[in-house]
């Protein structure tokens, strides 16, 4: 009996030990991937322009927004001088939801601003963000697979990752073409609201890559 | 190649600016390209189909997009405004590259290239006048920034008759993006996979055995696949496998996949070829005959060196239990566990240079082989996996282990050398502890190290060593974390006879291994390549027994004739005539109408034919040369190229060079080359020389030369 024990214990661990050396390449690489929708929102911590901590689990029971930026990228650009993101801004955070303008441009890098820069360009785009966090070594942004600006998620009150993707359906630099896309944002928003799962929940972020510290 | 075909356009476009010929608009300048609309021929006939293109030049190190941009960007977009009754084709995109851009990977094209698509003219279109296309192009340009540019283009065409002349200043480019364009894949493609992977199968023998550089799949639909994420290329007889990680679509049920496979092969010249082909792979149930093949996977790409690497490491580990090394480890350790507090730092020197002794053997053993396959190559030997007689080796030597690990026989080494030196004190006598370590272990060792040395001598010199200090390292690693952590000891199982059992399990997965690699020698050489081996593995096990009987002391003069004898046998049997199967895809003996008739080449045919005033074409070829295979199935295979070859009665001989022969190797020499592809014009003068053609063929390059016979 012990020695049927032991044999059989053998085995396993032989067998174990190989399934963990063919997992073990692929574990990896999913680490690198990012967040999950329908799974928890990495927390994180971060000072706004203003100096102030901001984290994201102070804001639990409300929906979060989360828009990275580059105020020098076409894409993002498209949105702003179109007042589209205002736009949107407004509207969500008019219902109480927490819009947070991330910057994950590394210093030197287009994009990158200081606080007081931040601030005046909130004031000449007339944005609305709850908040708007500087994160110049990208822990935030590598934490979310944050790939290009701008890169959209939507964390529901539960802390769970809604949405994560594209602001819309046409992949452009043409504002011309916002009256005719499918704003993603404002779906899962009203999904969220309703209870429901978003649909799309990920669809692939188009925009100019997010210039990370190396 | 590049800088030629780029020095050639620049020469081009200089002659351009001096003819300005067909009040074409030209180019077209913007912030960081260079654009023009141009065309293939310099006039357009009514009902013609001819190419137009978007020539782009971008800025140094700035890159535009493909169909599917990757983790980021646009496609380039061609809007057209045609002339009544003319009708343009997509965009016959070129294969792209992989455009790194840490985190992420775009797919596009850098310095100067052209996107072509089909322009059909309508046949009732009256010859003498012009035509006019007129184009806005868009794209993105990125270098880390990125810039949205289009600009408006057009392109004025004289209609003639017949079709005009090739337009010199784009020639070569059009042929790049010809060679550049995917061709259809021969082989059937599957793919099969879960929430996070797929992978990608191809019946693709030829790619199984090419020597291949590289290899990536270029998905079309920008949602399948994690753009970033490493593929990982492994072999199995007959077919090719990439692991792919798949991206925004992952957890969806497993699609169609369609995409572009670009495979680098580095030619016998040492020229790199890129080819693309353009696969449509179906879903297809998971099977279970495809399921890992225990470490025999000969490693394609960084995921299958990584995966080996791993493999030896935790072979090294697993050195650590065998009989004749756990007892020592285990006694060494309760000795480290006893030494004080104040002792620590010493043991911890100590077990690094332990460490340090143990790896230096290890790259010591490492550097010998990979003399001894310098040496080899240079006589002429081939350590390559597509030779049946390797894999046939390697099959017995897996065998051998095998029957050694489950205790038919014994290694003996006498290790009274190096004692001495092992028990000097100090960080020197610890470095020759680990040496010893090594030499001591190698009756158990020597079954593992096997097959870290038919691994080494398969793969390329960095990996092999790779493999060799990731054994050592793991066969190092319990003693350096003991002597770091003495408290560690407590862990350790007793030794016993559980490690005997242990060993001797380890015997299945060897014979495995066997098993797979006589199965690949069985789509080698059929039949009787099988028979070889199984034969050759029942006389180790008989040689194995005797070997065992001996080391028993039992009938010792006996059995040692016997195990000679039975080994002996095994040596014969890689240079009996294992007959090579003939690859499936030899030349039918009847060709259809309007493809190129081949013969089988022969020494003495070109003379003949040359004697009778008639041309030769020679094709050498080989199964696993993708390039190739390209070239059979572009240039070679193209109706204009077989009429020209029958207008000038030209002969064409093919010699297949998948399994190697003496004749087409002297052949090859006598052109100074050392590979395939080879192609060789011979005109029917007998004194002219010969005309060797480029390694990558196009029609046109084919149709000149044929022209000029």
């Amino acid at each position: 009996m012990q020695r049927r024990t032991l044999l059989g214990g053998i085995s396993a661990l032989a067998l174990l030990s190989g399934a963990a050396l063919m997992t073990l390449p692929a574990a990896s690489i999913a680490a690198g991937a990012g967040p999950e929708v329908g799974r928890g929102a990495p927390d994180f911590q971060a000072m706004d322009i203003d100096g102030k901590p901001v984290r994201l689990a102070d804001f639990r029971g409300r929906t979060v927004v989360l828009e990275w930026s580059n105020h020098e990228c076409p894409f993002v650009r498209k949105h702003y001088s179109s007042g589209n993101m205002q736009q949107l801004q407004k509207a969500a955070t008019d219902e109480g939801i927490v819009w947070l303008t991330i910057v994950s441009s590394a210093k030197g890098e287009q994009g990158y601003v200081s606080a007081a820069e931040a601030g005046q360009l909130i004031a000449d785009q007339k944005a609305a963000p709850t908040s708007k966090l500087l994160d110049p070594d990208g822990r935030i942004g590598r934490s979310y697979g944050a790939l290009v600006t701008p890169h959209m998620y939507v964390i529901g009150p539960d802390g769970v990752l809604a949405y994560m993707g594209a602001i819309d359906d046409k992949p452009s630099t043409r504002a011309s073409d916002i009256a005719t896309a499918r704003n993603y944002v404002r779906d899962a928003l009203a999904a969220v609201k309703a209870g429901k799962p978003a649909d799309p929940a990920v669809t692939r972020a188009y925009g100019c890559t997010i210039k990370y510290a190396s | 190649m590049r800088s030629l075909a780029r020095a050639v356009a620049g020469l081009a476009a200089a002659l351009t600016m001096i003819f300005a010929a067909h009040g074409a608009a030209g180019l077209t300048r913007t912030d960081y390209s260079e654009v023009e609309l141009v065309a293939e021929r310099d006039a357009i006939a009514p009902g013609e189909t001819m190419r137009l293109a978007l020539r782009l030049r971008h800025r140094e190190h700035w890159h535009s997009y493909w169909l599917n941009p990757g983790d980021s960007g646009l496609p380039t977009e061609i809007a057209l405004a045609l002339p009544p009754g003319f009708a343009a084709g997509a965009i016959e995109w070129p294969a792209p590259h992989r455009i790194p851009v840490e985190p992420l990977v775009n797919y596009g094209y850098e310095g100067e290239f052209l996107l072509p698509l089909p322009l059909t003219a309508p046949a009732d279109l009256r010859p003498g006048g012009e035509v006019t296309i007129r184009a806005l192009a868009s794209w993105l340009v990125c270098e880390k920034i990125c810039v949205p540019e289009e600009a408006e283009l057009t392109l004025t065409l004289p209609v003639s008759e017949r079709p005009g002349a090739p337009v010199p200043s784009v020639a070569a480019l059009f042929a790049d993006a010809a060679r550049a364009r995917p061709v259809p894949s021969p082989w059937p493609a599957e793919i099969a996979g879960n929430g996070d992977t797929l992978t990608l199968r191809l019946a693709a023998p030829e790619l199984a055995e090419a020597r291949l550089d590289g290899l990536y799949f270029f998905a079309a639909d920008p949602n399948a696949l994690d753009h970033a994420a490493p593929q990982h290329a492994t072999r199995e007889a007959g077919a090719l496998r990439v692991e792919l990680r798949r991206g925004v679509d992952r957890g969806k049920p497993v699609a169609p996949l369609e995409g572009v496979l670009v495979v680098e092969e580095r030619l016998a010249d040492g020229m790199a070829a890129r080819q693309a082909f353009a696969i449509a792979a179906l879903p297809s149930p998971p099977s279970a005959t495809h399921a890992a093949v225990p470490a025999a996977d000969a490693p394609a790409g960084t995921g299958g060196i990584l995966r080996a690497i791993l493999f030896a490491l935790a072979g090294g580990l697993l050195l650590n239990i065998m009989p004749c090394v756990f007892p020592v480890l285990f006694v060494k350790a309760l000795s480290l566990a006893r030494i004080g507090q104040a002792e620590r730092g010493r043991v911890r020197a100590h077990g690094l240079a332990y460490t340090a002794g143990v790896l230096f053997t290890f790259t010591a053993l490492a550097a010998a082989l990979l003399a001894i396959r310098a040496a080899g190559n240079a006589v002429g030997w081939g350590f390559q996996l597509q030779d049946p007689a390797v894999i046939l080796l390697l099959s017995f030597l897996m065998a051998a282990i095998g029957f050694n690990l489950a205790g038919l026989y014994e290694i003996r080494l006498n290790a009274g050398i190096g004692a001495g030196l092992a028990e000097r004190g100090g960080l020197f006598g610890a470095f020759f502890t680990g040496m010893l370590a090594v030499i001591v272990a190698t009756p158990c060792t020597a079954p593992f190290m096997g097959a870290a040395v038919g691994l080494a001598l398969v793969e390329p010199p960095a990996i092999g060593i790779a493999i060799f200090l990731a054994l050592g390292l793991g066969m190092a690693t319990p003693f350096a974390l003991l002597s770091l952590f003495p408290g560690l000891a407590r862990l350790l199982p007793r030794p016993g006879a559980w490690m005997a059992r242990f060993r001797q399990f380890l015997a299945f997965p060897m014979f495995a291994t066997a098993f797979w690699l006589v199965w690949v020698l069985v789509q080698q050489s059929g039949a009787d390549g099988a028979a070889a081996a199984l034969a050759g593995i029942l006389l180790i096990g008989l040689a194995g027994w005797c070997i065992g009987l001996m080391q028993q002391g039992a009938g010792r003069r006996l059995a040692g004739g016997a195990a000679a004898l039975a080994l002996g046998l095994v040596l014969a049997l890689p240079w009996l005539p294992v007959a090579p199967r003939d690859p499936p895809w030899r030349p039918a003996a009847t060709a259809s109408e309007g493809s190129v008739q081949w013969a089988r080449f022969a020494p003495g045919m070109i003379e003949e034919a040359r004697a009778q005033g008639r041309p030769v074409l020679v094709n050498m070829t080989a199964a696993w040369c993708i390039t190739c295979l390209v070239n059979e199935r572009t240039a070679l295979s193209s109706p204009e190229v077989a009429a020209a070859l029958r207008a000038h009665d030209v002969l064409a001989l093919k010699g297949d060079w998948t399994n190697r022969d003496g004749e087409i190797a002297a052949f090859l020499a006598r052109h100074g080359r050392a590979g395939v592809p080879l192609y060789v014009l011979y005109s029917g003068k007998p004194e002219a020389e010969a005309r060797i053609l480029p390694q990558i063929l196009t029609e046109s390059i084919l149709l000149e030369a044929l022209t000029r016979l």
